[in-house]
């Protein structure tokens, strides 16, 4: 799958925290028709930081269940916005695990946009190391 | 059957008469044995039964005397109804002996045990695929000494090469190349990263799985919106993040040697501080001056009263 230099940009400016250049990037991708694409970097990078949090091997599902409810519990407004059983399937179905067909594109696509960020910021990733997960990321959508 | 015939020199059953029994030893296979008188009657009694019309037709006209089985045929061939009387087994067997030219004393079967006496007489008993001779040395047991010193000797041999295999090697058996001899096996990759065709297998799953995920995420041809549900979405996670850190607790710095005071720096005395100070020792001096006074006074006004 083809992936352009300015959605990975675009992506690493959500990641790191620059809020005014990602919405900018955004509506740049919009304004080119090239948004699909940024929602597929967007599900590697789901799966590439899935994989980081819970293992090469895919955690049991209690870890699982701990995670949506830290998040969920962590920040004002989240329990609102975040659907706790889909936000669990979506992430055993980065693992490997389940199915979600039942689940409407915009709920997937939407959990993944919330959870996403705070996966990475939990990670504590300094510039190099966001550099290397996006690679990664790229790496699984060109592969 | 019983047959009874007319005429002379015919003879019917339970006939004795000399010339029926010359007749019948005539055609007797046991003619010319010496038998004794009364065997000879029993056996002719025995022998007159059988005969048949043609037996005795044959001897009215005079003919030779056939065997049984030769006049048996024709009457057969006929469908008549003459048959030979039955005859016993061993006489029928005797009968085809006979034909054959065959000594008639070995009608007798032979006994089991004569049969394998006389088989091992005319052939001895060999293995069919091991030598006699070869089998023989096999089993016999223990074997002989000079095999055994042999086996000994050979054994010897080879401890002594392997002990000298060892000694030049320099490795002991069980041991690695720095002479210690490890605790688990070298197999054992537990607690290793993953080898390499399990990476491949690892990749080739996530590959699958980012195919599944975006396979379910763009089910939907129709992304009208896109642009303002994710610009929505990236402006809640950053209001997120910026009203509260990460997961962790927040950092609280911790000194790495007992908190001192800064020392406050000693300041000159200038002209308002000295001016400030006699106007304070003025005021002071003021009030102490006007007490003693007052003291003073008081107590001029007491011992004065009291003198009085």
């Amino acid at each position: 799958m083809a992936v352009t230099d300015d959605q990975i940009a675009a992506l690493h400016a959500q990641l790191s925290g620059s809020h005014d250049e990602h919405r900018r990037l955004i509506a740049e991708l919009d304004s080119r028709g090239a948004l699909a694409g940024y929602t597929a970097v967007v599900t590697a990078a789901f799966i590439e930081a899935v994989d980081r949090r819970f293992g090469p091997h895919g955690a049991d599902d209690a870890a699982v269940i701990e995670f949506v409810g830290d998040v969920r519990s962590r920040f004002p407004g989240a329990d609102d916005e975040i659907d706790p059983v889909a936000a669990e399937r979506v992430v055993r179905k980065a693992l490997g695990r389940g199915s979600i067909s039942d689940l409407d594109g915009a709920t997937i696509r939407r959990i993944e946009a919330l959870l996403l960020p705070v996966l990475v910021a939990d990670e504590h990733l300094n510039d190099q190391e966001l550099d290397q997960f996006l690679a990664a990321a790229r790496k699984l959508l060109e592969s | 059957m019983t047959t009874r015939i007319d005429g002379a020199g015919n003879s019917r059953p339970g006939d004795r008469s000399p010339s029926a029994s010359a007749e019948r030893h005539d055609k007797s296979p046991e003619h010319g044995r010496a038998e004794r008188p009364d065997r000879a009657g029993a056996r002719d009694r025995q022998r007159a039964e059988p005969r048949t019309r043609g037996d005795v037709a044959r001897a009215v006209r005079g003919d030779p005397p056939i065997r049984p089985r030769d006049a048996v045929a024709p009457n057969a061939r006929d469908g008549g109804n003459d048959r030979q009387p039955d005859r016993t087994r061993g006489e029928r067997a005797a009968d085809v002996k006979r034909d054959r030219g065959e000594p008639e004393h070995l009608a007798e079967t032979r006994s089991r045990s004569e049969f394998a006496k006389d088989t091992r007489a005319a052939q001895p008993v060999r293995h069919r695929e091991t030598p006699a001779h070869s089998q023989k040395s096999a089993d016999a047991w223990p074997p002989p000494k000079a095999d055994q010193n042999r086996a000994r000797a050979l054994y010897q041999e080879y401890l002594a090469d392997a002990k000298a295999a060892d000694a030049s090697s320099g490795w002991g058996q069980g041991r690695n190349i720095a002479d210690a001899k490890p605790d688990r096996s070298p197999a054992n990759i537990d607690d290793l990263p993953p080898p390499g065709d399990k990476l491949v297998e690892l990749e080739t799953t996530k590959k699958s799985r980012f195919a599944d995920l975006l396979h379910e995420a763009e089910k939907e041809e129709n992304l009208d919106g896109l642009h303002d549900a994710v610009e929505k979405y990236s402006n809640t996670v950053q209001e997120w993040l910026t009203a509260r850190p990460p997961e962790g607790h927040a950092e609280q710095p911790v000194p790495t040697s007992p908190y001192i005071a800064p020392s406050v720096p000693e300041h000159g005395v200038d002209a308002g501080n000295a001016a400030t100070a006699v106007m304070v020792a003025g005021i002071a001096t003021t009030h102490l001056v006007r007490w003693m006074n007052d003291r003073l006074k008081h107590g001029k006004g007491d011992h004065d009263g009291s003198n009085r």
